[in-house]
């Protein structure tokens, strides 16, 4: 096979395992796991196929005619590497716990087929290579979670899923908008290192240009969960935890950030953003965004809820790096899409342990849950350290990195936002930790079970990713990292990195 | 050699807590006293420097010797008691987990080399402790680790700004030290907060009254016997007294440091329990060592006898403090352990032929013949009165259990005695201090202190007890008037963050609502699309016409 | 370029094949479904067949004009041949049980013949004749089969149908008072104008305009496609409606000259955006599916509408026209069908009870998916590459309103389907009815949905040949 098609394998098979999925009968438990993991480990492979080719210096784009004019475009650069790297990996090891835990469930082909038409959504959001591209999967990506958020089929799922539509088909429309918009006044909209905008000989008039990036924004602001763009994220808290999980670490909030992400560097590019003064509003809503979700979920006692709107706030600090300007706060927010996917999942992933073991949904009933649970709770308690910034986790590389290019380019209250935020992602965590670790567990609830605290597979991913959290911390400096990764990234877009 | 031994030092703690986490058992006490013995070499053969496999440095400063020495015996001391004090606890595993990490931060910030490896070492220290405050599950111990979790939150976010903004400013992660250039003002001031925390500074120093206390006692001796010195330690390296300092830093350390001496050694004077005795004699003490460096930063002294002077003081007062904290619960009759006791508490009040008696003319010969040098002097005497208390108190606590305990206790006060004897210039001093006008100043405080002993002792601890959290329970009495008003306002905020967010799904579902109505057989018209029809034939015919 | 012979053949065999089978039902009445399909089909080979006879023309019985039936074949013509085809092909495997009602096989095989007719004619006249034909046929078949409703709709359906007729019967009768011809190619080269010009056009645009369901004269559409069998709907939807349409954009495009169509612009835009909003409210509100989904047809033929409201300035507007028209077609016939499938699975078709018939029903689950995408424009379906070319035209002549409006348009209809979908995860509440009618009803929705899914990869090739000249 050629490598200029491995761009197209990748995003084909995941879409045939989820054919092939919709196709199984419900009864063949064994062969339906079997195929779904021989996708992810083979879409594993293709990836890492490709990041060793990249790595040695090649580039693959494929090219197929779509609209006149406008053709869809699938392309292999850093960025689209790193979330595809990110999306490869977690889903495998998400696929792994969502056939534990969803062992007693219901319409398991229906979940697992669109299961992977998301990941294949994602990967195809990663590697598309034009604002059109970005589109049509992004879109896809709606379509494809929807099921998953109403899975369960009760009322609360299905209300849930209908303001999730209603918030991301509102996000897709902006998106179109943008497209049809930039299409008609410049004619292509192709994801150009350095920003296609910035390098054009003639382009669009300003005015044009800023309701133009509005509008996009808005449009991936959705998904992002800017504020106040983000009321699906909580509701969207009934799906089974393997979906937030999916959800809220890797497929549709990632999505929403990578697409700022491209929109700002590769569509408009670093200097004509910053001469139509296009990223100082953005800051202000990111840094908005991440104080507004913190408050939030303060005052939340539902597990999964808190985590939500942890992300809400978590996420913004992408769009916070990426709109300050200045080559190290972008390294920092790029590194924080790798980061908050790991560290986020972890948590998700410990919460959908919890709920399927103990039956325990609320954190004023998880005391004294570390002697239950001991390893889960423990994976909980380092990602949970990963979301306040301390070393030696993940967060506390995208923390550093953010506050130095902030105090580099000085905007001095960014790091200041940034340290307050932290307060009170200790605020918010510090005290379940406690609680689980400090208190006594209620009277007649059952103490360390024989064997292995819950089930293998819901028990093993959490630990696994708990461990990448602080793996990515300690060997960030290597060039093998995400961080590497990302700083090889930045130096194209900037043209230099300075690291401290 | 040295620096595979600066790596051991650090890594072989953490290794033993991987042992306690998958469930050792109290096989792992004597390991960890085994895990701090790398850290004692590296400690014996300083100035090596290693390169740690994931990045960063590690590198020992001659100047800290001391402390990592410190730090190694106070640790393994520790370990060995934890045995018999929290083992068959049912929470031993958790606290080995804790007591690993925080001895692992502990070594590792020491043995540091550049800013980011100390703040990990820094931060991993700060948690680990809230786990060893916690230990007990009371409701002391609850109040004591919310106190102490809330300021080192604080603690590590200052320190995070105060090492970014170095680190920007000199463009590397290097301490400056070895840079060679001075922090940014508001770095220094930031370090001063973060790392003040941690040394009980006046008045950031309102956990550790609390925390002490509730801590089980191995755990009290190693925070007050060498985690409280990583404060220390940290001003040191960030904010060097040799390069320039902000005006007014060091008199606001001077002043915050005699409050803490005096005001500390008198609160503890009126305590009722041991340990909180201790932990007020220890913010004492420490009051002595924030006093003495910022005289430094002041200018008030030079900055190479400050810093050796601290760096005994370190592993004097570590010793000393640690050994009576282990005494509190030795396992040993109550005499031997009030005798026992009594070695390193003289030794605090700088009696004759201890280590403290080289402690205290470290400072004063560091500070001159000034007031301060003075403060110094009168300072010993308050520390002979809560010393006094102490040993009082320990007379009437219930002897624990025996065990290994002792030995631990044993060895600490053992090690308090032989210090000298391994400090360069030790034993010459100690002899000189026999002569007649300094063995008079030296043993004053302690005559005082029988004397006024005697006093209290008849008092028959009449006076009413001071409740630990002094400053906090000051604090807490004004907040209380405001308490409310906060908790008021922090709920209105939540609430109304929550209507704001409903109301945008409010309006899209009344929108969505209002556009579709109820679902309905659609009408059934001719009559209006007939008159629609003919309308629009005559404007058409109209517009022909016309 | 073929030989001669086969041009005529081919044109030819697409009007009287039909015509020939629909004698067959009549000659052996049990047959009659079964002949009434291999018709769709062969209809569709011939279709297929034709591609290569694109640009030919024939004269049936060699009579020329001005008095003979002729048929013209170009690229617009073969591109609503090529839509119709499978329609009707996929519908009548899809719906043995309601073919095999009285008549019903006579009527659709005459229906075939006339909407051939129609695409085919070159000839104002000949194009009223099939007008007619597939009025009648149409408003026949909707009665078939289903109850008084549908007898009702169909009566209603036939006086509209037949007062659409008249009303262009003056048109043609008019123009062949002031021209004395009526072939497309001979009156356009008169050079109507004035009066002379407006008035037919006025006639017969409202006459076409009523035939073709456009806002404000859509009123008969929703019952009769409401109540009619789920294929006759899905015939009705897709086909018939656009055979009305496209007489109307032949008439604009190539009798009228093109200041014309511009000067009338403004009305088309304004009664497509009424459409648009007025058939998507009223979707939102329907209680029941078939009815959900015919007010859907009154909104997306609001955007064939628009998309004729832009024709004279950009000539995109009209590979947008087909796009849309070919889109909604293959969408919506899947939709129907499918959509029928699933009323019967759960007994009732009132949308707010509605759940998930089953496993059994994936195939019309995923058409039901494919089809609603497609109508609300998501990409990559052909309904999104409609939207798409009309908005990019339309902003190229400097509308740039039109891209926001179709994007909520897209909203809106997107909402209404989002109904359906919810409908679809809500578990039922007992065990759902085994599949009826086999897995063919099932996997012909999907096939056709999936067309709709293909063209919109088909935007190059569509717009050669929409746009290539006669």
């Amino acid at each position: 096979m050629s490598p200029a098609w491995l761009p197209l394998a990748i995003v084909a098979t995941t879409l045939v395992s989820g054919v092939v999925i919709f196709l199984t009968p419900d009864r063949m438990v064994r062969t339906r796991s079997a195929l779904n993991l021989l996708g992810a480990v083979a879409t594993l492979g293709l990836v890492g196929l490709l990041v060793l080719r990249v790595s040695q210096g090649g580039s693959y784009a494929t090219r197929m005619p779509f609209l006149p004019g406008a053709p869809l475009v699938l392309q292999s650069d850093a960025l689209s590497l790193l979330f595809c790297g990110l999306s490869a990996v977690l889903w495998l090891i998400t696929t792994l716990y969502a056939v534990g835990y969803l062992r007693h469930g219901a319409h398991r082909p229906r979940f697992f087929g669109f299961f992977a038409f998301c990941v294949s959504a994602t990967m195809g959001v990663a590697l598309a290579g034009n604002l059109l591209t970005f589109l049509v999967f992004y879109e896809m990506l709606t379509i494809s979670t929807y099921p998953l958020v109403t899975h369960r089929g009760d009322a609360a799922s299905l209300r849930a899923g209908r303001i999730y539509l209603a918030y991301t088909l509102g996000g897709g429309a902006m998106l179109l908008l943008g497209t049809m918009l930039l299409y008609a006044l410049h004619g292509s909209g192709d994801f150009v290192v350095g920003g296609l905008l910035s390098q054009a000989e003639t382009r669009p008039g300003d005015g044009a240009l800023t309701l133009v990036f509005a509008v996009l924004i808005a449009g991936v602001g959705v998904k992002a969960a800017l504020v106040p763009l983000h009321g699906w994220l909580p509701v969207a808290m009934v799906a089974p935890a393997p979906v937030s999980a999916l959800l809220h670490a890797v497929a549709v909030v990632k999505a929403g950030a990578f697409g700022i992400v491209r929109i700002v560097y590769d569509l408009f590019g670093q200097t004509l953003a910053e001469t139509l003064h296009l990223l100082p509003p953005l800051s202000v809503v990111a840094a908005a965004t991440i104080l507004w979700g913190s408050i939030r979920a303060l005052g939340q006692d539902d597990l999964k809820r808190r985590l939500a709107y942890s992300t809400v706030s978590q996420v913004s600090y992408i769009a916070l790096g990426v709109s300050l300007a200045h080559p190290v706060a972008a390294l920092g927010g790029i590194i924080h899409l790798v980061h908050q996917g790991i560290m986020k999942i972890t948590l998700f992933f410990c919460a959908g342990a919890i709920a399927e073991t103990t039956g325990i949904k609320k954190i004023s009933d998880m005391d004294g849950l570390g002697r239950r649970m001991p390893w889960t709770m423990g994976a909980f308690t380092v990602a949970a350290i990963g979301m306040i910034g301390l070393p030696p986790t993940a967060g506390f590389v995208t923390k550093w990195y953010v506050s130095s290019g902030a105090l580099e380019s000085g905007q001095t209250w960014v790091m200041v936002l940034m340290l307050v935020s932290s307060g009170f992602n200790a605020a918010y965590f510090l005290p379940i930790i406690r609680r689980v670790w400090f208190a006594d567990p209620p009277p007649g609830t059952l103490l360390r079970p024989k064997g292995l605290e819950a089930s293998p597979l819901l028990f093993g991913p959490p630990v696994v990713t708990a461990a990448l959290t602080v793996l990515a911390a300690l060997f960030a400096e290597s060039q093998l990292s995400p961080l590497g990764w990302a700083e090889a990234l930045v130096l194209r877009e900037f043209g230099f990195v300075e690291t401290p | 050699m040295n620096g595979d031994l600066l790596l051991a030092a650090a890594l072989a703690p953490l290794a033993v807590t991987a042992l306690a986490a998958l469930g050792a058992g109290r096989a792992v006490w004597p390991l960890f006293a085994l895990a701090a013995l790398p850290a004692g070499l590296a400690a014996a053969f300083p100035d090596g420097t290693a390169d740690m496999p994931a990045g960063g440095t590690l590198r020992l400063d001659p100047d800290f010797a001391p402390a990592l020495a410190a730090a190694a015996l106070i640790w393994a001391a520790a370990a060995v008691q934890s045995r018999d004090s929290v083992g068959g606890d049912a929470g031993e595993r958790r606290y080995a987990v804790f007591f690993g990490l925080a001895m692992t931060g502990n070594f590792g910030l020491l043995v540091a080399g550049e800013m980011v490896a100390f703040y990990v070492g820094f931060s991993v220290m700060s948690l680990a402790v809230f786990g060893l405050v916690a230990h007990k599950g009371s409701a002391e111990a609850r109040r004591a680790a919310w106190v102490y979790i809330w300021l080192a939150v604080v603690g590590e976010l200052a320190l995070f700004a105060a090492i970014l903004l170095i680190a920007t400013a000199h463009d590397g992660t290097s301490f400056p030290t070895i840079d060679g250039t001075p922090p940014p003002e508001a770095a220094a001031w930031l370090a001063l907060i973060g790392c003040g925390i941690k040394a009980g500074l006046v008045p950031l120093h309102v956990w550790l009254p609390l925390a002490h206390p509730a801590a089980p006692a191995p755990a009290s001796a190693a925070l007050s016997g060498a985690m409280l010195k990583a404060g220390v330690v940290g001003l040191l390296l960030l904010v060097p007294p040799s390069l320039g300092t902000p005006a007014g830093f060091g008199e606001a350390m001077v002043v915050a440091g005699l409050t803490g001496t005096f005001a500390g050694a008198l609160y503890g004077t009126a305590q009722r329990d041991l340990k909180t005795a201790l932990a007020y004699s220890s913010l004492s003490q420490m009051g002595l060592a924030i006093t003495a460096l910022g005289a430094a930063y002041a200018g008030l002294a030079p900055a190479g006898a400050a810093a050796a002077a601290l760096a005994l003081f370190a592993i004097h007062h570590g010793l000393a403090k640690g050994a009576l904290f282990l005494g509190a619960e030795s396992g040993l009759p109550r005499g031997a352990t009030v005798a026992l006791m009594a070695v390193p508490a003289l030794a605090l009040t700088g009696f004759p032929l201890t280590s403290g008696y080289l402690s205290k003319t470290a400072f004063t010969d560091a500070l001159g013949a000034g007031p301060l040098a003075q403060a110094i002097t009168v300072a010993g005497f308050a520390t002979a009165l809560v010393m006094a208390r102490s040993l009082r108190l320990a007379w009437s606590k219930k002897p624990s259990p025996g065990g290994w305990r002792a030995t631990g206790f044993v060895g600490l006060v053992l090690a308090s005695v032989a210090l000298p004897a391994f400090w360069s210039g030790g034993p010459e001093k100690l002899l000189s201090g026999l002569a007649p006008a300094s063995l008079a100043v030296a043993l004053a405080p302690s005559a005082f202190a029988l004397a006024a002993g005697a006093l209290v002792i008849r008092a028959r601890l009449a006076t009413p007890p001071a409740p630990p959290g002094d400053a906090l329970a000051l604090g807490r009495a004004a907040a209380g008037a405001v308490r409310p008003a906060l908790v008021w306002g922090a709920r209105s905020l939540g609430r109304a963050a929550e209507r704001l967010d409903a109301l945008s799904g409010a309006l899209a579902a009344g929108a969505a609502r209002a556009l579709a109505g109820r679902p309905a057989e659609p009408p059934d018209r001719w009559v209006g699309a007939g008159g629609a029809l003919v309308a629009t034939l005559l404007a058409a015919g109209l517009a022909v016409l016309i | 370029m073929p030989t001669a012979a086969s041009p005529d053949a081919v044109l030819a065999a697409l009007v009287v094949l039909p015509l020939a089978a629909a004698l067959g039902t009549l000659v052996l009445p049990r047959l009659a479904p079964a002949v009434a399909t291999a018709a769709s089909w062969a209809n569709l080979a011939l279709v297929a067949f034709a591609f290569g006879t694109i640009g030919g023309e024939t004269w049936l019985a060699g009579w020329s004009a001005p008095l003979g039936i002729g048929l013209r074949l170009d690229g617009l013509a073969w591109v609503f041949l090529a839509f119709s085809a499978p329609v009707f092909a996929l519908a009548a495997s899809a719906g043995r049980a309601t073919l095999a009602e009285d008549g019903a096989a006579t009527l659709w095989t005459t229906l075939i013949a006339g909407v051939n007719a129609i695409f085919l004619g070159a000839d104002l006249f000949n194009l009223y004749v099939g007008l007619e034909v597939v009025s009648l046929s149409a408003a026949a078949l909707t009665a078939v089969g289903a109850g008084a409703a549908a007898a009702r709709a169909a009566l209603r359906y036939l006086f509209v149908g037949l007062g659409g007729s008249l009303l262009y019967l003056m048109a043609v009768a008019s123009i062949y008072r002031a021209t004395g011809a009526l072939d497309i190619g001979l009156v356009a080269s008169m050079g109507l104008q004035g009066p002379a010009l407006a008035t037919p056009l006025a006639l017969a645009t409202a006459g076409l305009l009523l035939k073709g369901g456009v806002a404000p004269f859509h009123f008969w559409l929703p019952p009769a496609h409401g109540n009619a069998a789920p294929i006759v709907s899905a015939a009705l939807s897709a086909v018939v409606v656009k055979t009305a349409l496209y007489v109307l954009l032949r008439l604009w495009l190539d009798v009228a000259p093109q200041t014309a169509l511009a000067d009338a612009a403004p009305i088309f835009r304004a009664l497509g955006l009424l459409a648009v909003v007025v058939g998507g409210v009223a979707a939102l509100r329907a209680l029941r599916l078939k009815a959900l989904i015919a007010y859907s047809t009154v909104a997306q033929l609001g955007y064939m509408a628009l998309a004729l409201g832009f024709a004279a300035e950009a000539p995109g507007a009209t590979v947008a026209f087909v796009a849309f028209a070919a889109a909604h077609a293959l969408a919506k016939s899947g939709l129907f069908v499918a959509a029928g499938m699933i009323a019967k699975a759960n007994g009732h078709d009132e949308v707010p009870r509605l759940t998930d018939p089953g496993t059994a029903y994936g195939p019309a689950k995923a058409a039901l998916a494919i089809s609603g995408g497609a109508l609300a424009g998501l990409p990559p379906t052909g309904g999104f590459l409609a939207k798409w070319t009309l908005a990019q035209d339309a902003a190229a002549a400097g509308a740039w309103w039109v891209a926001p409006a179709l994007v909520a348009a897209g909203l809106l209809t997107a909402a209404y389907m989002a109904r359906l979908a919810t409908a679809m995860m809500r578990d039922p509440p007992e065990n759902a009815a085994a599949d009826e009618g086999g897995p063919l009803r099932g996997w012909s929705a999907l096939a056709l949905a999936s067309a709709a899914l293909l063209l919109g990869f088909l935007g190059a090739p569509l717009a050669a040949l929409v746009e290539a000249e006669p």
